[in-house]
């Protein structure tokens, strides 16, 4: 993933975070978006794709190779498939659950951006309540 | 563009006789040799794109966490993700809306969903002996 600011760094606001990332004339580029005064988003500019990823770390789980919760992720993935919706990924690197979306950045407008992260919050919060027991959340 | 006109465009594009027999609900076709799944999702004004994959049955740890792996990896939506279905079985699914969609704008879906496809067969089929598996942390 590339390299940003840190997570500690966000003091933007959303509207702005996109509209530097967007303009970055780099091929690589991230930056943390705080959406609702709560929740953080790593966006990144992955110029090999093209694509704006949007990702935000869920949290570990509680044991290793948990089957049921990777099967009942992968299943909440399959009910909430729709255009736009974010999904449940795993990093490779670190085991770390992640909520991510992805947009072409070809043509890729303001508002579509912003719509898409606000979007990624709000299933944040539903996929929150689903989560509560199975592993820690927004840290 | 009406369905009519991109299905003339697809077929010319792409030179897939099976799609003559869309837009009717479903058809399936192959390209490259793999299976792929159109189906026409009416009122939600989209079109779903699906392929099979294969995995051990009862789903098994390393297929769930590098399905997972493979939607951060690869992308989530609007790109394929890796999903498990209300039946079990694993698949790679994309919507798309019709409005607005060239049929350029859908050949280039289904090139790329063809291409996610085909990389992550071939990583199946590659680790399909390996027994190391992505590193989870206890927290």
């Amino acid at each position: 993933m590339a390299r940003g600011l840190s997570r500690k760094e966000i003091c933007m606001d959303t509207v702005t975070c996109l509209q530097t990332l967007l303009a970055s004339p780099h091929t690589q580029a991230s930056t943390w978006v705080r959406l609702q005064g709560r929740i953080d988003v790593l966006a990144s500019i992955d110029g090999c794709g093209p694509l704006l990823r949007l990702v935000l770390p869920v949290g570990r789980p509680r044991c290793s190779h948990d089957l049921q919760l990777a099967s009942d992720l992968l299943r909440w993935n399959a009910e909430h498939l729709d255009a736009g919706s974010p999904c449940f990924s795993l990093d490779e690197r670190d085991g770390a659950i992640c909520l991510g979306a992805a947009l072409s950045l070809p043509g890729l407008a303001l508002e579509t951006a912003a719509a898409a992260l606000e979007r990624l919050a709000t299933t944040a919060v539903e996929a929150r309540v689903w989560l509560a027991e199975a592993i820690l959340f927004f840290d | 563009m009406t369905y009519e006109e991109l299905l003339r465009h697809l077929g010319a594009s792409l030179g897939l006789a099976a799609l003559a027999a869309w837009p009717a609900d479903e058809c399936e076709l192959t390209i490259d040799g793999m299976a792929v799944r159109l189906r026409h999702l009416r009122e939600a004004r989209q079109v779903e794109i699906e392929a099979q994959l294969p995995h051990a049955s009862p789903l098994a740890w390393d297929d769930a966490a590098a399905m997972l792996a493979d939607n951060f990896i690869g992308a989530s939506a609007p790109d394929a993700i890796c999903n498990i279905g209300p039946d079990g079985a694993a698949r790679m699914s994309m919507r798309q809306c019709l409005e607005p969609l060239s049929g350029e704008d859908f050949a280039d879906s289904l090139a790329r969903f063809v291409a996610r496809l085909e990389r992550r067969l071939r990583l199946s089929a590659t680790n399909a002996n390996a027994t190391a598996s992505p590193q989870w942390h206890a927290v």
